[in-house]
């Protein structure tokens, strides 16, 4: 009997099917998971998992992003700003020289833009307390903007003193070295970075105020109901009508100086938002008048005073805080009201009322009382 | 109609520092005013054909708003001569409040 080199399988032939491999174990799996792999459950879990891959790598993507936007910011708050120096108008009052105050106000923010902001007071003289608020308005301007304000103090006495003593240096960093004397004066603000429900209409700051004017004028902490209603007025206005569209509540402040001099104490509100002007809606009448130019924003600042204009709102009711606070002035409750809104410049004691050659993006009050 | 005159007191009941118009402003509105005390109240005088006297003195003051918003609201809702024949108002601290409030009070127009 012959040995061959091969020999022939004596296994009895297999019927031969698609995926039959023969015996092997790993036929056996391959088998397996290629079934699994085709069943609907299988694909369900595989698409799942797919899209939370996509939903990790998309999060991934976004987190890089704004990693790159914090870093680029970092670099660009690194670079250094150039300082710009503002003169501010010699007679610095809002009072008795608003179209001076309100051209500083115009290049500080021009300048802002850009730069960081050093507001020149040396030569200042003929300061009024509402300069103060006006000062601080600035600051939190360019705060908002990112840029840097400093500033120097005037050499005229009296100037320098309503500026130390008006409050305004609670609010400020001073230059190392600087001791503060006994204040005249307190202002309070209501500001974006610091809102809050509780604070949106605050007659405790209005308390607050007025309990300090009346201590400082008789020595005891009285009520003053024609101050307490025209500043809650002046806060509600603002709160409704200031803020530019779509953007949040305007902030505002509010200041109070004791005019030992003159005894008298001094209110100041002061916001820069769009001004009454620009918040309030006309009659068609009205309005007509306006645009062929038989009414200046002069006389309609005098018609809204004398409450000769309705509400913008046009609900029953409204628009009473301005009449009210021409009346108390009228009756002697409060002195020298001021107001001062866009383009109008009204003197509601005197009943003088004159249109400005610029325009105050905003409202500011002024009131004394004795 | 004889009956006991019912009384409302501003600072007492309410608030010493009246806030502004509306709930959605602030605390101490004259909305909370007008909703929570000064028209049940009223009710119940009217009805019993009594007098409310409100005491408004006492505050630190009174923005106009909260005033409009409560008393002309009222006179809104009840009709001038109705508020003005049961509500009776006392402010010896500044007596042209009562003048204010009277004014909002005629001026306050009826719904439609």
């Amino acid at each position: 009997m012959s040995h061959a080199f091969f020999r022939q399988s004596s296994a009895p032939e297999r019927p031969r099917g698609r995926f039959d491999f023969g015996n092997s174990w790993f036929s056996i799996v391959t088998l397996t998971l290629k079934k699994l792999i085709v069943s609907a459950k299988w694909k369900k879990y595989l698409a799942s998992r797919q899209k939370s891959q996509a939903a990790a790598n998309a999060r991934f993507l976004a987190h890089r992003k704004i990693r790159s936007k914090e870093r680029n910011r970092r670099v660009r708050r690194r670079l250094p700003k150039a300082t710009i120096r503002v003169l501010a108008p010699k007679v610095f009052s809002f009072i008795s020289n608003p179209e001076g105050v309100i051209q500083f106000i115009q290049s500080v923010r021009e300048t802002s833009v850009s730069s960081n902001v050093f507001v020149d007071l040396e030569h200042v003289h003929g300061m009024t307390p509402d300069a103060a608020a006006v000062l601080l308005a600035m600051v939190q301007h360019c705060r908002i903007v990112g840029v840097n304000m400093s500033g120097n103090a005037p050499l005229e006495s009296e100037s320098r003193e309503i500026l130390n003593n008006s409050g305004f240096r609670s609010h400020v960093r001073s230059a190392p070295g600087f001791r503060a004397t006994a204040a005249s004066g307190r202002i309070g603000k209501f500001a974006k970075s610091r809102e809050t429900e509780s604070n949106r209409y605050s007659q405790e700051l209005a308390l607050e105020m007025i309990q300090f004017a009346t201590l400082q004028l008789t020595g005891t902490v009285q009520h003053n109901w024609p101050s307490y209603s025209v500043l809650g007025e002046a806060m509600l206005n603002t709160l409704n009508h200031a803020a530019k569209k779509g953007e949040p509540k305007e902030p505002w402040w509010a200041s109070v100086y004791h005019d030992a001099k003159r005894r008298r104490a001094c209110f100041t509100f002061l916001d820069q938002g769009v001004g009454i002007f620009k918040s309030h809606t006309l009659t068609a009448n009205l309005k007509f008048k306006q645009l062929v130019g038989l009414l200046d924003p002069a006389q309609l600042l005098e018609k809204l005073l004398k409450g000769e204009i309705p509400s913008s709102t046009r609900i029953a009711g409204r628009g009473n805080g301005l009449p009210e606070m021409y009346e108390s002035c009228k009756a002697g409750r409060i002195r020298n009201l001021r107001v001062i809104a866009n383009q109008a410049y009204g003197d509601a004691e005197l009943d003088r009322y004159f249109v400005l050659s610029s325009s105050f993006e905003g409202t500011f009050l002024y009131w004394e009382i004795e | 109609m004889i009956g006991e005159r019912l009384e409302l007191s501003v600072a007492k009941d309410f608030s010493v520092t009246p806030g502004p118009r509306l709930r959605s402003e602030g605390e101490y509105s004259g909305q909370a005013f007008l909703e929570d005390l000064l028209r049940p109240k009223f009710v119940s005088a009217s009805e019993s054909g009594t007098k409310l006297l409100v005491d408004l003195d006492g505050v630190a003051g009174y923005p106009s708003s909260f005033l409009e918003q409560a008393f002309g609201g009222l006179a809104r809702e009840f009709g001038t001569e109705r508020v003005l024949r049961h509500l009776e108002l006392v402010c010896t601290d500044e007596p042209y409040i009562t003048d204010q409030v009277t004014k909002y009070i005629h001026r306050a127009v009826l719904p439609k």
